[in-house]
């Protein structure tokens, strides 16, 4: 290689590598959702106009709506928060066996369909839902209590959607805590409450925030939850803004809507930004150990010392209460976090393996108990050419988008970790960006591109709509999976003859090869379980299986459903069985 | 110090620790004297760690006691029991502040902020670092942060220090400047020392007495000069220091010293004063013991050998040589220019007092 050249040499790759992602969501992305923002600026006719502003201002409908949006992304965000928070630290801190157990089953629900999932609330919850019958079996209650269709319903919903996203976004962050701090502490003479208040507890506050982040911008975006289990009154913006489109064909007001949906995910994020920094999104530890302490922090500190404080005189009067064996030490509040662990790992897992029962039920409803065994409704979903071709078509787009999105993010994720430069920051928002941006809003602003471009209805445009969200996840986990990887092995091939090729070929993928069936995988669910996109993208009879089961699912909830489900729900277990066994296999290889 | 000068510092008695069938540590017993500093010297998964933790209450024994300041500490949580703890990765909290790090086992005993500020200048001064209250660790370079985390224990004077391999993340060269600035400061302040290493350089130049560690128990404590000069196992004799270890028969006794039949060394060896019952033994000598002469001296040890290879190291020179009984021998010494030369394939005697030899147990 010439001097005179290496720079532009280690430039330019790194430059088209990124260039095809980027192109792409610029493209189908950017593009598409800067036309629907625009468009609320237009009449019907295309003139320049304020008057779906006027109209957004003036009904105070949409600021009810709005404030029901944000008050449900804000209850689901505390309480994910609030509940994840033990789940994750038990996790963190447990032994690497125990570890991976329990992570199996939060990743379960994580990879389980949004459906399948809001389904078994429905079972759970019904007038003869599961708990319904528990509570008049026990007498507690001698009528079944309204509990379907109603806020708490959807407040249930969406924490079990949602909670896994926070729980693996916390885990991250507090893995990185180093276990030797807390032991410090100790031997320094703090107690083990001031110990988890003054250290653990402020270094995991950026997994708290970022995982809060993640469920509130989520959930602003929601819309299937709220309008499976919840009432009219539980309306969110997301449906209103499909009402708009699908129902009355108001693309500029639906655009109005959109900004307002923008604007207070924007809002939420320039927030977070301020007080924790974007980088502590990427479960970088400790945001802010580099600054020193602000009068806030300091605040902060002494509230942390009171909690410290506080739980410390709480354990000393424990303890003193406990009896004692032999002198050892008191281990409850060890045992105390299993016990919130398992509920919570009960809450989030139990729900998607009902359906598994109900399915074999003989009845013609989807209700508890099941009764009688047969398989009529595996024979009615087996029997029927409707959803076996809708799951065709879905395996056949999932499998087009996890290619595409591997095409496309691995060599952008490569560019990133590669090459350091000014304005990656920028790129690496520009991935990451379909996660922030509501769902809903690229739906509409591809409906309304794919329309022009006669896309509608046809397999390429959801190939393509799914790629948008399958990028982020596929640059994320090669990114995390790149991070670990020593580049010296790439030098090593080329001192030894290779070239850029080959050692790509022969050393680079093979040894990344268990982050890149991950992310392949992961494409694949995503697009596999994706509803948003399909309800607007896909047209009359060319159906994807989600989409499916959502129109049955609002005509009416068959125990055809509860199959389907049991059947997704095997597939799901079996990939990720599939993929913990090729991890492990990989990591036995190499020791 | 009134009457607790004859009260040990550490008293660990009998403690032990299994994990399922691994034996982390079988039953062991220790002493620390106030002021002593103490190194727990062994090859990793030794037990010199689970000893440490055990100390320090982050690991419980499986049974024994452990008394600190002769109070039972064996159950007592980390936090009560009055020890101070250095880590390998200094475990400096990354959201507080030097002074805020320091500061924080001042605060955890009620200390007034008035009192907290002044003993936190007054460490800071005693590493020498005064400059750095108000950074943060990371702004710190390692052998800085390793400073700070010194200065942590020291601001509250425990019991015992405690520490993990402080030195193991840090080069050469801070490695040798911080082993003479913990030695000044336990002499300067008379702080009991709990210390554990890998590193024999270090063990030697820093230990009143040594614990060496093996297989989850004690194999010999005693002085850096006791473990080199006196081992008592093969273990020892090869783990602290180089050594030449050679299998002879104990054949008989004569003029005060032991006589062995060495066949790798082809012939006949002699041993100051050494007892022990007849039989297979080990004996071991040290490489800067052994001097290569074409003529042995009357009355020292002496084995015919072949040159194989001299390794020029500087001050010393270092040369390998093979007996007829095909064993390699390692010979030391100062480095003479013109013996350089001292060409591989030449016929030589090595030669060495019979003092210098140390008979060993035939390992079992």
């Amino acid at each position: 290689m010439r001097d005179a050249t290496a720079p532009h040499r280690r430039f330019r790759p790194a430059m088209w590598m990124l260039l095809p992602a980027v192109g792409f969501l610029l493209g189908l992305m950017l593009y598409p959702v800067s036309q629907l923002l625009l468009l609320s600026l237009q009449t019907k006719a295309g003139a320049w106009t304020g008057a779906n502003y006027e109209r957004l201002a003036a009904g105070a409908v949409y600021w009810r709506v709005l404030g029901i949006t944000l008050r449900c992304a804000a209850w689901t965000t505390a309480l994910s928060v609030v509940f994840s928070y033990p789940v994750a630290y038990l996790i963190a801190t447990s032994t690497d066996r125990v570890r991976a157990r329990l992570t199996f089953w939060v990743m379960l629900p994580f990879w389980t369909s949004f459906l399948v999932r809001t389904f078994a609330w429905i079972v759970l919850l019904g007038r003869n839902g599961v708990f319904n019958q528990w509570l008049q079996a026990i007498g507690l209650t001698g009528a079944p209590l309204p509990m379907l269709y109603s806020f708490p319903a959807v407040m249930v919903g969406m924490l079990h959607a949602l909670m896994p996203l926070c729980v693996i976004t916390m885990i991250s962050v507090m893995e990185s805590i180093d276990g030797n701090l807390s032991k410090a502490a100790l031997t320094l003479g703090a107690p083990r409450g001031s110990t988890f208040w003054r250290i653990y507890f402020p270094l995991s506050l950026p997994g708290v925030a970022a995982g809060g982040l993640l469920v509130f911008i989520s959930s602003l975006g929601f819309f299937i939850t709220p309008a499976l289990l919840g009432s009219p009154r539980e309306i969110m913006l997301p449906q209103i803004i499909i009402q708009q489109v699908q129902e009355l064909l108001n693309w500029p007001f639906a655009g109005a809507l959109s900004v307002l949906l923008i604007v207070a995910v924007l809002v939420v994020f320039t927030g977070y930004d301020r007080v924790f920094g974007i980088s502590s999104l990427a479960g970088t530890t400790a945001a802010g150990a580099g600054r020193p302490a602000g009068r806030v922090t300091r605040f902060g500190r002494m509230l942390l010392a009171g909690l410290g404080r506080a739980s410390d005189l709480l354990g000393q009067a424990l303890a003193g209460l406990q009896p004692r064996f032999r002198g050892a030490p008191p281990r409850g509040t060890r045992r105390m976090l299993w016990v919130a662990g398992l509920c919570a790992l009960v809450f989030l897992a139990l729900p998607a393996f009902l359906m598994i029962p109900v399915s074999f039920t003989t009845r013609s409803v989807l209700d508890w108990p099941p009764r009688g065994f047969g398989v009529s409704w595996y024979q009615a979903y087996l029997g029927s050419g409707a959803w076996l071709a809708a799951t065709g078509r879905s395996f056949e787009v999932a499998l087009l988008t996890a290619v595409l999105a591997m095409a496309l993010g691995t060599p952008a994720a490569f560019g990133l970790s590669r090459g350091v430069r000014r304005g990656n920051g920028l790129i690496l928002g520009l991935l990451l960006s379909p996660l922030i941006v509501p769902r809903i809003i690229i739906a509409v602003a591809l409906f309304y591109l794919y329309a022009k471009l006669r896309l509608v209805g046809t397999t390429l445009g959801l190939v393509l709509g799914h790629t948008i969200l399958a990028i982020p996840y596929v640059v994320v986990t090669m990114m995390a999976v790149l991070k670990t990887y020593d580049q010296r092995y790439d030098n090593a091939a080329w001192s030894l003859g290779a070239n850029r090729l080959r050692a790509l070929w022969h050393v680079t993928l093979p040894l990344l090869r268990a982050g890149l069936i991950a992310a392949f995988l992961f494409a694949f669910v995503t697009s596999f379980d994706e509803l948003t996109i399909a309800l607007f993208v896909t047209g009359g009879l060319e159906t994807t299986l989600p989409k499916m089961m959502w129109d049955s699912a609002v005509l009416q909830v068959d125990p055809t459903l509860a199959a389907v489900s049991t059947l997704l729900l095997l597939l799901i277990t079996c990939i990720l069985l599939l993929a913990g066994w090729i991890g492990r296999r990989d990591r036995a290889v190499r020791g | 110090m009134t009457s607790g000068a004859a009260v040990p510092k550490l008293q660990v008695d009998e403690v032990w620790k299994h994990y399922g069938d691994f034996v982390a540590l079988e039953k062991t017993s220790l002493t620390l004297r106030e002021g002593e500093f103490l190194t727990l010297l062994g090859p990793s998964g030794s037990g010199k760690t689970t000893l440490l933790m055990m100390v320090a209450g982050l690991t419980l024994p499986d049974g024994g006691t452990i008394s600190i300041d002769g109070k039972l500490a064996t159950h007592a949580p980390p936090f009560k029991r009055d020890i101070g703890m250095v880590f390998q990765n200094y475990a400096l909290f990354p959201h507080l502040s030097v002074a805020d790090n320091i500061a924080f086992p001042l605060r955890m005993r009620r200390e007034r902020d008035a009192v907290v500020r002044e003993k936190v200048a007054r460490v800071l001064d005693l590493v020498q670092l005064p400059h750095v209250a108000d950074r943060m660790p990371r702004q710190l370079s390692g052998g800085q942060q390793q400073r700070i985390a010194l200065a942590r224990c020291l601001v509250y004077s425990p019991s015992i220090i405690l520490m993990d391999e402080p030195l193991g993340a840090l080069d050469k060269k801070l490695r040798d400047q911080l082993q003479i600035e913990i030695k000044r400061l336990h002499r300067q302040l008379g702080t009991t020392i709990l210390y554990v290493t890998h590193d024999q350089q270090e063990t030697l130049t820093m230990s009143d007495r040594v614990c060496l560690m093996n297989h989850g128990k004690i194999e010999q404590i005693g002085t850096p000069g006791d473990l080199y000069f006196r081992p008592n196992t093969v273990f020892a004799a090869d783990f602290l220091g180089e050594s030449n270890i050679l299998p002879a028969r104990l054949t008989g006794h004569a003029a005060g010293n032991a006589v062995l039949e060495c066949p790798t060394a082809g012939g006949l060896v002699l041993v100051t004063g050494g007892a022990g019952c007849l039989g297979a033994v080990r004996i071991m000598v040290r490489p800067e013991n052994l001097t290569l002469v074409t003529q042995a001296e009357p009355g020292w040890n002496a084995i015919a050998c072949v040159v194989k290879e001299v390794i020029f190291t500087g001050s010393t020179t270092r040369t390998i040589v093979e007996t007829r009984g095909g064993a390699a021998l390692l010979v030391a010494g100062l480095t003479v220019e013109s013996e350089l030369s001292a060409a591989p394939g030449r016929s030589l005697v090595a030669q060495w007092r019979p003092e210098h030899t140390v008979l060993l147990p035939e390992e079992a």
